[in-house]
C-alpha cells in the first residue's frame, strides 16, 4: 500500500463502513487474521473429531432417575448373572443335530466361544460342556453324567447313547431346540475383564462373533443364530456407523440443489465448505467435551448441516442481490451481513432454545442430543454468519447466476401466484375448513398413539434385521420369551433361602402368573421345590416348599446361576411376558406393584425393576409425563420468543396454529405407522416444532414489513412469497432431504426418527406457506394504507 | 368363582383379577391360614390327584386348588378351600364326604362332594397327636413296669424297660419334629366310609379316625416301620388293605387296618402307587418296575412294560386299566392287567388317573385332560 493511495483508500475504507455496526468492522477489518485463526481452529477440532467413537450404552438410553432404575442400577451386580450372555444357536438344514458332522461343527463352535475373550468359561454352557449332565433316579439313589457321552466317537452307537442322554437331561427347549434340529452354546460374559479390570468392548467381541464364527461354520447345512445383549450392542454401533453413508447422500443432493437454487458453482461450494465445517466443529467439540456419538446424537450433524445450509442460502441470495445493485465483492458480502446477522442470529438463537427444552426429560441420550444441538446452532453462528461471509467477500457470486436471479425474480412464478391466493377470503375459509378436518382426523388417529415399542424383539433394531431373525428363531424353536421382567426380591444376609422368604416369593410367582400376558416366571422356589422332589425320589407330590429349614437349604445346595446373590440378600423372580408391548407392561408392573405394597415388610421387599421390561416399563412411564411437560416447554418457549419478536396475539396464533396442526398430524402419522412415543421419537416434535417456527417468523416478518408499507395482504403476501418464499421452501426441502436419508439406516429408531422429522419439517413448511396466509387473512387487518403508499412499495419491488 | 365359558376366553381373566389380588396379597399369615385363590390358570397347574365320587370328578394340587367336574372332566369349576398348601390326594368314600390331605399335615374334608371344604387337621395338631401318644405310651410302658415284679420276671421287666427307652427316644425326635412344625407332607388316604378311614404319609405319618375326622389317632404304634420311610399308596384290594412306600415297603391288613403286616416285597426300590381292579392289584414304582398279584399280596408277578419311567398312578375301569408315567405316557391293559402296551405320550409328567364312562381323565405337572377311551383322543 502506497502512501498516495491512502487517501482513496481511506474513502473507501469509509463509505463502506458507513453505518456498520461495529461487528462487522471487526470481522472484514482482519479478514485473513479470522481466516487463519478459522482455519486453525477447524483442524484442531478436525484432530478431535476424528477420535470420536460411535457408542451404545444402555444406561444413557433409560431414566437412571426413576425408582425402578435406581434401584435396579443398585442391586445390577447382583442381578448381573441373568442378563449378559450371549446364546448361540447351531443349526442344521438336513435332518436332525444326532448326525456325526453336526455334532463336529458344534463342538468347534462350543470350543471356539470357550476361547473367546469376554467370555466366562466356567459358566459356558452346551451340551459339549461337561457340566451340562444328565440324571436319573434310581433304587439307590441319583445316577447321571455329562451328556456326551465319555467314550463318544461318532459311531451310530455313542450318537444313540448321546440321543439318549439329552432326552433324559432335561436341556431340551434350553439348550437343545424342540424340534432337535438346533442345539446352542450359553456363554455368560464377563462387564469387566477379570484380567486387566476393562470393560468389554462389545462391538469387537460382536465383531469376532462373527468372523470366528458366523462366517466360518454357517453353510449350505449349518445356520448360525446369535442373539444376547452383546449382539445388540454390536450391531447397534455397525449400523450406527453405516450412517455415514446416508451423509455422504445428503452431502451430495444438498450440493445439487444449492446449485439449482443459486446456479452458482463456487457459492454452493462455499455454502456446503462452511456447513462441514460447522459439523467437524461440531463434532470436535463433543469430543473435547467428553461426549461420544451415540445413535441419538448421530442425528445432530444432520441437522447441523442442514440449518447451515438454508442459512447459508439467506447469506448466498443476499449477496447476491447486493451484487445486483453494483456493490462489489467485499461491499456485497458486508451488507448481505449487515442485513442479516440479526436475524440470523435471532432464528438460531430461537432454534437453541428449541433444542434446550429437550433437557427437561430425565433421559441421558435425549440431554446429550439435547446438548450436542444446541452446540452445533452456536458452531453455525461462526461458519455460516461469519465464516461464510468472509469468504464470500473474496469470491464473490458468478455473474452468470446474478442474471438469472434478476431475470427470475422480475418474473411472476406461477407457484408463487397460486400461494398468494391463499389470502383470499373464500380460499382462506376452505383452507382453514380443510385443515380443521385434517386436524379432526388428527386427532383422531392420535388417540391410537401408544407409549413404547410395539414390535416384536429387540426394538432398536428393525423388525427384520438379521439380529431379530435371530431372536425370533431362538423364541419359536426354545422355550423361553425374550421380554423379561425381574421383581427383585430382598431380604437380610443369609435369608434368601429361608422358608418364608422363599413362600413369599411362590405367592408372588402365581399372583404373577394370572396377569395376562404373562407366560410363565421362574423363581428360587421352583428350584427349591425341584430339589425337594429330586430328593425324594422325583416324586411330583413333593414338589413344594418345606419348612424345614435344612430339607431347603439342601434343595438349593447347588444354587442356579443368577438365582441368588453373594451373600444370600437377593433373588430375583423372572416373569417372562408374551411382549412388551405398554399395555402389557403397565398391567404387570400395577400387579407387582400392588403386591409389593400389601408385602413389603422390615424382613422382605419386593423391588421394581430390572430386565428388559422392567427397564422398558420405567421408561414408558417417564416418557408419558415427559411428553406433555416438553410440549409444554416448548410451545411456551417457541411462544414467548414469538410474542417478544411481534408483540401481538394475532400474529402469535398464525405462526403457531400451522406448528400445532403438524404436531398433531404427526402424532396421526405414528400411530397409523405403529411407530410408539419412545426414547428415540419423544424429541422429534421438539426438533421440529424448534426448527418449523423458523419459517413462520422469517414469513411473518416479511409480511408484517410488506402490510406495514400499506399493501392489502394478497400483494404484501404475494411480495413475501417472492423475497423469502423460496428460502423458506429451500429450507424445508434440505432440512427434509438431510434427514430423509435416516428412513434407510437399519436401526429401526434412526429411520423413525427420519420418517417422522421429514414429515416435520414439510409439514411445518408447508403449514407456513398455505395456513398462515389463510389465517393471517381471518385475524389480521390490513392497516388503513394510502394508494400512494402501495403503489411506491410496490415499484421498489420491481426494481 | 366358576369356570372359563367357552368363547369368551377374556373376560374370566379379568374377572378373576379382582377377587385374586385380595387374598393373595395377605403377609405375614401363616400359609396354612391363606384361602386358596381362585384362577382360571389352576387346571393348568400341576394337579396331583383325582377322584370319582361316583357323580362327580375332584382333582386337588398345588396352591390349595380343588376342582371338580360335573361332565367327566369337561367343565372343570373351583371350590373355595381353606389354605393355599398344596394338596396331594383326594378320596371320597361316598358321593357327599371325603377327604384332601396334602403338605405341611393338612386335611381337608368335604360333606357337600367337593364344593366347600374344612380343615380337620395340620400338621401342627398332628405333632401334638403323635407327641401325646408318646406320652401315654410311656406313661403306660411305666405303669406296666411298675406292676412287674423285677425279680420274678427279668426278662419281661428288660423287654419294658427297653420299650420304654425306645419310646423316650422317639419321644424326644417327636419333640424336635414339633419344633420345626408342619413339615411333613401327606401323601394318601384311604376311608371304608364317611367316619372310619386312614391317612398316611411322609416319614411313616400315620392317622386313623373313627368319626369322620373330628377325631385323629396316631396309627404308629400298629405297624412296624422302624426306619420311618415314606408311606406313599394305600388302597383295599378284596377285603384286605395293602400299603406301600419308599424302599419297597409292602404291608397288608386284613381286620381293615386295625393291624398290618409287612409283606415280602418283590422289589427294593420305592413303590409309589397301588391300584386294586377286581380280584387283582397292581403295585408299581421307581424305574417302570410293575408288579401284579391276584391273591392279595401274598404273591406278585412281575409285569414286563416297555418304559424305564416312574409309574405314578393307576386306573381301573371301562373294562380296562391304565397306568401313568412321570414321563408323560399312558398305559393300558385290557387283559386284567396281565400285559400292557402304549396308549399315548405327552411328555409331561402325569401324577393320577380316572377311567370314568368311557373317558380317561389325566392329571399331572401341566393340569388335568379329559380325553375320550379307547381311542383317549383330546376332546375338542
Amino acid at each position: 500500500m502506497t502512501h498516495s493511495n491512502e487517501p482513496l483508500h481511506h474513502h473507501i475504507q469509509a463509505s463502506r463502513d458507513a453505518g456498520a455496526p461495529l461487528i462487522e468492522r471487526l470481522l472484514f477489518g482482519r479478514r485473513p487474521l479470522f481466516l487463519v485463526l478459522f482455519l486453525a481452529v477447524t483442524l484442531a477440532l478436525g484432530f478431535q473429531a476424528l477420535h470420536l467413537k460411535p457408542e451404545a450404552s444402555f444406561e444413557k438410553m433409560i431414566p437412571t432417575q426413576h425408582p425402578y432404575i435406581v434401584t435396579y442400577l443398585a442391586h445390577k451386580d447382583d442381578v448381573a448373572g441373568l442378563g449378559n450372555a450371549v446364546r448361540i444357536a447351531v443349526e442344521t438344514t438336513d435332518g436332525d443335530i444326532f448326525t456325526e458332522e453336526f455334532q463336529k461343527t458344534l463342538k468347534a463352535v462350543n470350543d471356539e466361544v470357550f476361547l473367546l475373550p469376554g467370555v466366562n468359561r466356567t459358566e459356558v454352557k452346551s451340551i459339549w460342556t461337561p457340566n451340562v449332565r444328565w440324571t436319573e433316579v434310581t433304587e439307590e439313589g441319583f445316577i447321571g453324567g455329562p451328556v456326551i457321552p465319555d467314550d463318544y466317537d461318532g459311531s451310530a452307537r455313542s450318537l444313540d447313547d448321546l440321543r439318549t442322554n439329552v432326552m433324559r437331561s432335561g436341556e431340551i427347549g434350553t439348550l437343545v431346540s424342540n424340534d432337535l434340529r438346533s442345539a446352542l452354546i450359553y456363554a455368560p460374559l464377563f462387564d469387566l475383564d477379570p484380567d486387566n479390570g476393562e470393560p468389554l468392548d462389545y462391538q469387537r467381541f460382536s465383531e469376532r462373533l462373527e468372523t470366528l464364527v458366523r462366517d466360518r461354520y454357517q453353510s449350505e447345512q449349518v445356520r448360525i443364530h446369535i442373539t444376547g445383549f452383546a449382539k445388540i450392542v454390536g450391531d447397534l454401533i455397525d449400523g450406527a456407523t453405516e450412517v455415514a453413508v446416508f451423509f455422504g447422500t445428503a452431502l451430495l443432493i444438498t450440493l445439487v440443489m444449492l446449485y439449482l437454487y443459486s446456479r452458482c458453482v463456487r457459492s454452493s461450494l462455499i455454502a456446503l465448505l462452511c456447513s462441514v465445517t460447522a459439523i467437524i466443529w461440531q463434532l470436535g467439540l463433543l469430543k473435547s467435551l467428553g461426549f461420544g456419538l451415540d445413535p441419538y446424537s448421530m442425528l445432530v450433524p444432520f441437522l447441523v448441516f442442514a440449518i447451515g445450509v438454508s442459512h447459508g442460502v439467506q447469506i448466498i441470495n443476499a449477496v447476491g442481490q447486493e451484487s445486483l445493485q453494483g456493490a462489489d465483492r467485499l461491499l456485497a458480502a458486508r451488507r448481505a451481513f449487515r442485513s442479516l446477522y440479526v436475524p440470523g442470529l435471532t432464528a438460531l438463537v430461537s432454534d437453541g432454545i428449541g433444542f434446550a427444552t429437550l433437557l427437561v426429560i430425565q433421559i441421558q441420550v435425549i440431554q446429550d442430543l439435547a446438548i450436542a444441538a444446541s452446540i452445533g446452532v452456536a458452531v453455525i453462528i461462526l461458519s455460516n454468519l461469519v465464516l461464510l461471509p468472509i469468504l464470500m467477500s473474496y469470491t464473490g457470486v458468478s455473474p452468470s447466476s446474478m442474471q438469472r436471479q434478476q431475470a427470475s425474480s422480475q418474473g411472476a412464478h406461477p407457484v408463487w401466484t397460486l400461494l398468494s391466493g391463499f389470502t383470499g377470503k373464500r380460499v382462506a375459509l376452505g383452507t382453514l375448513a380443510a385443515a380443521a378436518v385434517l386436524l379432526g382426523f388428527g386427532l383422531h388417529y392420535s388417540q391410537n398413539l401408544r407409549i413404547g415399542d410395539l414390535d416384536a424383539g429387540a426394538p432398536e433394531l428393525r423388525p427384520d434385521s438379521r439380529y431379530n431373525r435371530d431372536n425370533a428363531y431362538l423364541g419359536e424353536h426354545y422355550s423361553a420369551s425374550t421380554d423379561i421382567f425381574v421383581t427383585m426380591v430382598k431380604t437380610a444376609p443369609e435369608q434368601c433361602m429361608q422358608y418364608d422368604t422363599l413362600a413369599s416369593v411362590d405367592r408372588f410367582k402365581w399372583h404373577m402368573q394370572n396377569v395376562p400376558g404373562v407366560q410363565s416366571v421362574s423363581t428360587l422356589a421352583d428350584y427349591s421345590k425341584r430339589g425337594i422332589a429330586g430328593m425324594n425320589e422325583g416324586n411330583l407330590k413333593w414338589l413344594a416348599l418345606n419348612r424345614n429349614q435344612q430339607i431347603s437349604n439342601m434343595s438349593l445346595s447347588r444354587p442356579p446361576a443368577g438365582m441368588l446373590n453373594f451373600d444370600c440378600s437377593l433373588t430375583p423372580v423372572i416373569v417372562y411376558l408374551n411382549d412388551h408391548r405398554a399395555e402389557t407392561l403397565t398391567r404387570v408392573v400395577a400387579a407387582a406393584e400392588d403386591f409389593a405394597a400389601a408385602n413389603n415388610s422390615d424382613d422382605i421387599q419386593f423391588l421394581l425393576a430390572a430386565g428388559n421390561a422392567g427397564i422398558e416399563a420405567a421408561t414408558n412411564r417417564v416418557i408419558s409425563t415427559a411428553q406433555y411437560k416438553m410440549l409444554a416447554w416448548v410451545y411456551g418457549v417457541v411462544g414467548l420468543l414469538c410474542l417478544i419478536t411481534f408483540r401481538s396475539l394475532r400474529t402469535l396464533t398464525c405462526i403457531l396454529v400451522p406448528l400445532a396442526f403438524t404436531s398433531v398430524l404427526c402424532q396421526a402419522l405414528m400411530a397409523w405407522l405403529g411407530i410408539g412415543i419412545k426414547v428415540a421419537t419423544l424429541p422429534v416434535i421438539a426438533l421440529g416444532v424448534g426448527i418449523g417456527v423458523d419459517y413462520g417468523i422469517y414469513i411473518y416478518s416479511k409480511l408484517e414489513t410488506y402490510l406495514k408499507t400499506g399493501m392489502n395482504l394478497h400483494d404484501a403476501y404475494f411480495a413475501t412469497l417472492k423475497s423469502t418464499g423460496k428460502a423458506v421452501a429451500f429450507t424445508g426441502l434440505t432440512l427434509a432431504i438431510g434427514v430423509g436419508t435416516w428412513v434407510l439406516s437399519p436401526i429401526k429408531f434412526q429411520a423413525d426418527m427420519g420418517i417422522l422429522l421429514t414429515f416435520m419439517f414439510l409439514c411445518n413448511m408447508l403449514g407456513a406457506l398455505v395456513l398462515l396466509p389463510a389465517l393471517a387473512r381471518l385475524l389480521v387487518r390490513s392497516p388503513p394504507a394510502h394508494i400512494e403508499q402501495a403503489a411506491e412499495a410496490r415499484e421498489s419491488l420491481q426494481v | 368363582m366358576t369356570t372359563r365359558p367357552k368363547g369368551i376366553p377374556l373376560l374370566p381373566w379379568l374377572a378373576m383379577l379382582l377377587p385374586l389380588t385380595a387374598p393373595a396379597l395377605q403377609a405375614d399369615t401363616d400359609l396354612l391360614e391363606q384361602p386358596s385363590t381362585a384362577s382360571p390358570l389352576a387346571q393348568h397347574a400341576l394337579l396331583l390327584d383325582l377322584a370319582d365320587t361316583g357323580s362327580r370328578l375332584v382333582a386337588v394340587g398345588e396352591r390349595g386348588h380343588i376342582l371338580y367336574s360335573d361332565d367327566d372332566g369337561g367343565q372343570w369349576q373351583q371350590a373355595s378351600t381353606p389354605s393355599i398348601i398344596t394338596l396331594t390326594a383326594v378320596y371320597f368314600p361316598t358321593a357327599d364326604v371325603g377327604w384332601a390331605v396334602g403338605h405341611d399335615g393338612l386335611v381337608l374334608h368335604s360333606s357337600d362332594g367337593g364344593n366347600s371344604w374344612t380343615r380337620q387337621l395340620d400338621g401342627f395338631a398332628a405333632n401334638r397327636l403323635v407327641i401325646e401318644r408318646f406320652e401315654t405310651l410311656i406313661a403306660e410302658t411305666e405303669a406296666a413296669l411298675a406292676d412287674v415284679d423285677a425279680e420274678a420276671d427279668a426278662d419281661e421287666a428288660e423287654r419294658l424297660q427297653q420299650r420304654l427307652d425306645d419310646l423316650e427316644y422317639r419321644l424326644e425326635e417327636a419333640r424336635i419334629a414339633g419344633e420345626e412344625g408342619a413339615t411333613k407332607p401327606f401323601l394318601d388316604l384311604w376311608f371304608a366310609n364317611e367316619r372310619e378311614g386312614f391317612i398316611v404319609g411322609a416319614y411313616g405319618l400315620f392317622f386313623r379316625t373313627e368319626d369322620g375326622g373330628r377325631s385323629w389317632s396316631p396309627w404308629f404304634e400298629h405297624i412296624d416301620n422302624e426306619f420311618g420311610y415314606h408311606y406313599n399308596a394305600i388302597t383295599e384290594a378284596g377285603d384286605s388293605l395293602l400299603m406301600a412306600g419308599e424302599a419297597g415297603t409292602l404291608y397288608r391288613s386284613d381286620d381293615t387296618g386295625r393291624s398290618w403286616q409287612a409283606l415280602e416285597s418283590p422289589y427294593e426300590g420305592s413303590w409309589f402307587g397301588l391300584t386294586g381292579c377286581d380280584d387283582s392289584v397292581l403295585v408299581y414304582g421307581l424305574r417302570g418296575n410293575l408288579f401284579r398279584s391276584g391273591d392279595r399280596g401274598d404273591s406278585w408277578q412281575q409285569v414286563p412294560l416297555e418304559n424305564t419311567a416312574t409309574l405314578t398312578g393307576g386306573a381301573c375301569g371301562n373294562e380296562a386299566l391304565v397306568l401313568t408315567t412321570a414321563a408323560g405316557q399312558v398305559f393300558e391293559s385290557r387283559d386284567g392287567g396281565h400285559s400292557f402296551s402304549p396308549l399315548r405320550d405327552d411328555h409331561s409328567p402325569y401324577s393320577a388317573a380316572v377311567l370314568h364312562d368311557e373317558r380317561l381323565i389325566l392329571v399331572g405337572l401341566d393340569g388335568v385332560r379329559s380325553l375320550t377311551q379307547p381311542d383317549a383322543e383330546a376332546t375338542p
